[in-house]
């Protein structure tokens, strides 16, 4: 009976023992479990401080995008503005013109009346033209005669200066 | 919160004036957007002897030389070490550009002229010759800062010799 106890008591120790051992082996799994959660963590609030400088540094774009936005908006501004004052200057520049052409068309109308008085002028002068035409052929048989005259004495004149300037040149050439 | 949306009912677009709100402290500034230049994270502070105690010295912006001048120690607040928030609103005032170190930005706020009121005439209180009003919006009240005015005629002086 007793050594049937004994060994019962064996067992139980045995039991105890291995039951120790696993619950040793899972302490040490346990505490490599936290050790890597510990390490995790810490990899987390890293990328959480990255994750906030990302955020910062993309707050301070917003916010320079708004200032460069604002800057637009008054660059847009004076630029419509401008185009206003264009606008304005080329309605002036276009008022001016109809001025003008208003003005041309008053001249072109004048020039009109006055070259239509010249045309009238010009058929009288052409009137009186064909008057002096008819009194002119009336002298001119007067004229040719006196006129033929002349031209003979130019001729004589002419053929003696010839010969002598002929004369003239054969000398000369006979020189060289 | 109801005298804010009746307020703004009658909004139209050039009665809303642009504000960028940054923070000193728990306080909220603003100043007209038209001012800003720029925003940028805190750079490299190159110190420039015998300046006031304000003026910490010089960034080198892309190039450009800017002088840089702490707006708490300006209004006589407690000087803080800068942290990952700080941050340097480049303003120009009469041609000068001039970098103001703030703790933190918060926003572009619209706010209409009807939710601005007059500073509070307070003649011992020597910060407000900056103030241009009192910003009354849904998130608070923001004071709001006249930048031409944040620099004496004697500082614009100086800041122009040092360019």
């Amino acid at each position: 009976m007793n050594a049937e106890n004994a060994k019962r008591a064996k067992d139980l120790a045995d039991e105890a023992k291995n039951g120790a051992l696993k619950g040793n082996e899972q302490m040490k799994e346990t505490l490599s479990a936290m050790l890597e959660i510990n390490e995790s963590s810490a990899n987390i609030s890293k990328i959480i401080k990255v994750i906030d400088e990302i955020a910062f540094q993309t707050n301070i774009l917003a916010l320079n995008a708004a200032v460069e936005a604002a800057d637009l908006v008054s660059d847009i501004a004076k630029a419509s503005e401008e185009q206003a004052t264009a606008i304005e200057q080329v309605n002036q520049g276009i008022e001016q013109i109809s001025r003008v052409t208003q003005m041309n068309t008053a001249t072109a109308e004048e020039t009109a009346s006055a070259s239509e008085e010249l045309l009238s002028q010009s058929e009288l002068t052409q009137e009186m033209v064909g008057q002096f035409q008819l009194m002119g052929s009336q002298n001119r048989k007067k004229v040719d005669n006196k006129k033929r005259h002349k031209i003979e004495m130019d001729f004589d004149i002419n053929a003696d200066e010839a010969e002598s300037l002929i004369n003239l040149d054969s000398n000369d050439f006979g020189k060289y | 919160m109801e005298q804010f949306s009746n307020q703004t009912n009658d909004n139209s677009e050039e009665n809303l004036i642009k504000y960028l709100i940054f923070e000193i402290g728990s306080d909220a500034y603003g100043v007209e957007i038209t001012f800003v230049n720029e925003i940028t994270g805190i750079q490299q502070i190159t110190e420039v002897p015998e300046q006031p105690s304000y003026v910490l010295g010089i960034i080198n912006l892309r190039g450009k030389i800017i002088p840089v001048m702490d707006v708490r120690t300006r209004f006589k607040k407690e000087f803080r070490e800068f942290d990952d928030r700080t941050c340097i609103i480049v303003v120009e005032i009469d041609d000068i550009l001039v970098g103001l170190i703030i703790d933190r930005v918060v926003e572009v706020a619209d706010i209409h002229y009807s939710q601005i009121s007059l500073p509070p005439k307070i003649n011992s209180d020597f910060k407000n010759r900056f103030i241009s009003g009192i910003g009354r919006t849904e998130s608070g009240v923001k004071i709001l800062l006249d930048c031409s005015k944040l620099l004496g005629e004697v500082e614009i002086q100086m800041l122009e010799s040092m360019e």
